[in-house]
């Protein structure tokens, strides 16, 4: 075993030192119109080492993973942390560290189907969608696997070993219509590896025909009124808010720096109906989309309780920042590749469910809009943030209308979450988020629908 | 060189018709602020190597960082076995354009005490000219890259050039308010100048410390006219390249699908790819098809001159390969001053970052205006908040009302102010 190996170095490690063989593994097809555009697969496998020293971090990584070189890696990791604090010439105690182990493995338990049968499911998916929606400008299916797999090892003893895979496959069509293309997507998989999800295509027919009736009620629907609205947030768009929104600003590097989250801490930030907790690795005794069972400093996670009944009760660190912040270190420090240091990076994001029911939500709204699905988005150190959002309905009287077209929507968090009048009862995880932030990394995130006041953009 | 032929070699032994292999090998160093303390040095040596195989037109490719003998032998059996079960498409080929060539940017030295003294300096003065100024990530970093590519119809390319990059994201701080946070990318050959000096840093810095105190626009909602900033135009420019690149126009859904030499857009307007360019800092001199980018035109005056297909996108439209994929953009500037841009808006706002959800393909977009500055009768007015902008940018870019003579190079691009029309512009 790579744990076993990397246990063999364990007296090198005579400073504050953390040593990472890693191996992420990408496969990646994607088939356009029929054509197999691309069909490749990267593996990115190495060995880094992070020494703390006085207050600094010294880093160095090498792709080789030999015995020599794990041994060069390590004293470069401890000569730049050395000659960090010699320039900067000042000192800071000590980090301390937790002695356990964790081996956790999510591969398939499935038999391994070959390249050859994936590529065979995609044709099925392109030639169903080719022969039932002949108007369709273009159809796009593109399969994504990522398999993270790490070994870990700290100074103070702690280990671990996990295999985190994620399989996605994205459906996209194209329609034109006056002279203009319309676009809509989805995606589907999650934890796991492609067998736990793509044995059958004909079970995708159905989710084909539903991203069909997406796009084209797109095509012929109506611009938004741009403006201050009443909205249904989906539980899609919920769990995005839980990230981008308020989980940006709560990160401790974020608070350090000093995002608005440091002003409003023990303080009223939302209604008395959110509750927003960044887990490590399980909700109601079920494994999230993106489990932590060890951090990459070698933390037992925990689950952040963020916001509690509307009071905002905790951020998410590291091992450094929760000292600074007077707090024991939540395991929120995450690297993406071998050669990336670990960053304060949330997990699985979400906002609790509340007793409502969804079609009592739509009911109560007299004129604004249901949004049903995300995009991109982006947080700000203000908590003003926004999302992209391609698919959504007008609300009239209580009754949803027509589609919408393509729009964005912000706020300022902390100003809308004291909107919130109602949250649904049903909470569903997005298991395909990508969280961008020096490096990229999965997240998940999740949350029921919730009604509040937004800003939207249209014409 | 030596281990490019082997693995082309290993290629056409294992039954590869046709094959090419691209080696990148980069060193980094990189000293790094969190939070407004230099906190990280970091070392990296990183390999990537690609090997694509072809057989009976059907391709895979395989991509890996550990380039040990066994790795490498392991890895070829699997792109071979891979590409017999790909699906064929004649589209699928290397380049035949026979070359042998080295490319070598002017050297740089590494000079890691020099990295201290900018960063150091830099902190310095942000604590004494910019007070409210937080700094919460900075990242300076050497980089020297080596580019080798081969395949096997005997192209043989290699290149190194090495530069320093600065990256920071910052914000100002003032008892409770905070202003939004901006970003800034800079890309420089030496580290002869401070690195307040690079790019227009020190303009977005100042801007940040402005708005401690934006405002809602007093007009809920207005159509006026918008000045775009070179930083925030690299973003909106990205989303046009989308529309020149191949997944695009292999998909038949670019709003310049069989535009070529047409006039698509303002005639204000002319766009270069220039990848080896005098003026900027970035090189890119081969892309991983093989083929040696050139300096040519995008759009001139308003007219579609190149698409930027890679070799396969170009074999599947019948389109001729672009002279880059879209690096290192450059817009010939204007006959407007910036200032006298501005004195000529009746209403509008300057926008200077742009939070948004990605555009739709008929080029409709809407996002937040952050960083941006409210103008009326020709004068800023104050800095705002929770403002949305939304318009279609393919309109807009069909009816610029102005571009600037000044330019800011990042040296990555080279980018002047544009204003532009009819935007729908709205505040809580």
């Amino acid at each position: 075993m790579k744990l076993d190996y990397l246990k063999t170095f364990k007296n090198c490690l005579d400073e504050h030192a953390e040593l990472r063989l890693q191996q992420n593994s990408t496969v990646s097809l994607a088939l356009v119109n029929g054509s197999l555009v691309r069909n490749e697969k990267n593996t990115s496998s190495g060995i880094s080492s992070r020494v703390y020293k006085n207050g600094f971090f010294g880093f160095a990584s090498s792709p080789k993973t030999d015995e020599k070189t794990v041994k060069d890696i390590i004293n470069k990791s401890k000569e730049n942390a050395i000659m960090l604090a010699n320039l900067e010439k000042r000192n800071k105690s000590q980090l301390s560290g937790e002695n356990f182990e964790v081996i956790k493995d999510f591969s398939t338990k499935k038999p391994r189907v070959s390249r050859k049968a994936k590529l065979d499911f995609l044709k099925k998916l392109h030639e169903y969608t080719a022969k039932t929606y002949k108007d369709l400008k273009s159809d796009t299916f593109v399969i994504n696997n990522l398999d993270m797999e790490k070994n870990l090892l700290t100074s103070f003893g702690a280990s671990g070993f996990t295999m985190i895979p994620r399989t996605l496959l994205v459906i996209s069509l194209s329609i034109e219509k006056d002279g203009n293309t319309y676009n809509s997507y989805d995606v589907f998989g999650g934890l796991g590896q492609y067998e736990d999800y793509f044995d059958n295509p004909e079970e995708f027919y159905e989710k084909i025909d539903k991203v069909y009736t997406k796009v084209k009620e797109k095509s012929e629907g109506v611009y938004p009124e741009a403006g201050y609205k009443d909205v249904i947030m989906d539980s899609k768009l919920a769990g995005i808010l839980a990230h981008e929104a308020i989980g940006h600003t709560t990160e401790a590097d974020m608070v350090k720096s000093g995002s608005v989250a440091k002003d409003y801490f023990g303080e009223k930030v939302a209604s008395d109906l959110i509750n927003l907790v960044d887990f490590a690795y399980e909700y109601n005794n079920q494994v999230c989309p993106m489990p932590v069972y060890i951090d990459d400093e070698g933390t037992r996670p925990e689950d952040a309780v963020i916001i509690e009944n509307g009071i905002l009760k905790r951020y998410m660190n590291n091992k450094d920042l929760s000292r600074d912040l007077n707090d024991k270190p939540t395991g929120n420090a995450r690297a993406y590749d071998f050669s990336d240091e670990p960053l304060v990076r949330m997990r699985n994001t979400a906002i609790l469910p509340g007793d409502d029911k969804l079609e009592d939500m739509i009911a109560s709204i007299e004129d604004g809009y249901y949004l049903t699905k995300p995009s991109n988005g982006q947080a700000d150190s203000t908590s003003e943030f926004m999302f992209g959002v391609p698919n959504g309905y007008e609300i009239k009287n209580g009754k949803l209308g027509r589609a919408i077209k393509d729009t964005t929507i912000s706020g300022v968090a902390f100003d809308v979450l004291k909107t919130v009048s109602m949250v649904s009862d049903e909470m569903t995880w997005s298991n395909a988020g990508m969280c961008g932030k020096k490096q990229v990394i999965p997240v998940g995130m999740g949350g029921p629908a919730i009604k509040c006041k937004i800003n939207i953009g249209g014409r | 060189m030596e281990l490019l032929d082997k693995c082309i070699n290993l290629l056409k032994e294992k039954g590869a018709d046709k094959s090419e292999v691209y080696l990148t090998k980069e060193i980094k160093q990189e000293m790094n602020i969190h939070s407004g303390e230099l906190k990280l040095l970091r070392t990296l040596e990183e390999y990537n190597l690609e090997m694509t195989a072809i057989i009976d037109n059907k391709k895979d490719t395989i991509k890996l960082s550990d380039i040990d003998e066994k790795s490498i032998e392991e890895a070829v059996s699997e792109v071979i076995h891979n590409a017999k079960n790909s699906q064929p498409d004649e589209a699928n080929d290397i380049s035949d354009v026979i070359l042998e060539k080295d490319f070598q940017d002017k050297e740089v030295d590494m000079d890691i005490n020099m990295m201290h003294k900018r960063l150091h300096n830099f902190i310095s003065k942000v604590e004494t000219d910019y007070r409210d100024l937080v700094i919460e990530e900075a990242i300076l970093v050497y980089n020297d890259k080596y580019d080798y590519y081969a395949n096997s119809n005997g192209v043989k390319l290699s290149s190194n050039s090495d530069n320093y990059s600065f990256f920071i994201m910052f914000f100002a701080k003032k008892e409770n308010k905070t202003s939004s946070f901006n970003y800034t990318f800079t890309c420089t050959k030496d580290l002869e100048k401070e690195l307040l000096e690079l790019g227009a840093l020190s303009d977005l810095l100042e801007q940040s410390i402005e708005h401690l105190e934006p405002k809602n626009l007093e007009t809920k909602k207005i159509t006026g006219e918008v000045i775009i900033t070179p930083d925030c135009m690299n973003e909106m420019l990205s989303f046009l390249l989308t529309h020149l690149q191949s997944h695009y126009l292999i998909s038949n859904i670019s709003k310049f699908q069989g535009k070529l030499n047409e006039q698509v857009l303002d005639d204000k307007l002319t766009l270069k790819t220039e990848p080896d360019s005098e003026v900027l800092a970035n090189k890119s001199y081969f892309a991983r098809d093989g083929i040696v980018n050139k300096n040519d035109y995008i759009i001139k005056e308003g007219v579609l001159k190149n698409y930027l297909l890679d070799l396969y996108g170009s074999k599947k439209t019948g389109y001729e390969r672009g002279p880059s994929t879209g690096v290192n953009l450059v817009m010939e500037n204007g006959d407007k001053t910036y200032d006298e841009m501005i004195n000529s808006i009746e209403k509008g706002i300057i926008l200077s970052r742009f939070s948004g959800g990605e555009p739709a393909p008929n080029g409709d977009f809407s996002g937040v205006a952050k960083n941006s500055y409210y103008v009326e009768d020709g004068k800023i007015k104050y800095p705002i908040k929770e403002t949305m902008v939304s318009g279609n940018l393919f309109e807009m870019l069909e009816n610029i009302v102005a571009i600037s003579k000044e330019r800011v190079n990042n040296g990555v691009t080279l980018l002047p102010y544009v204003k532009f029309k009819d935007v729908t512009i709205s505040s809580k």
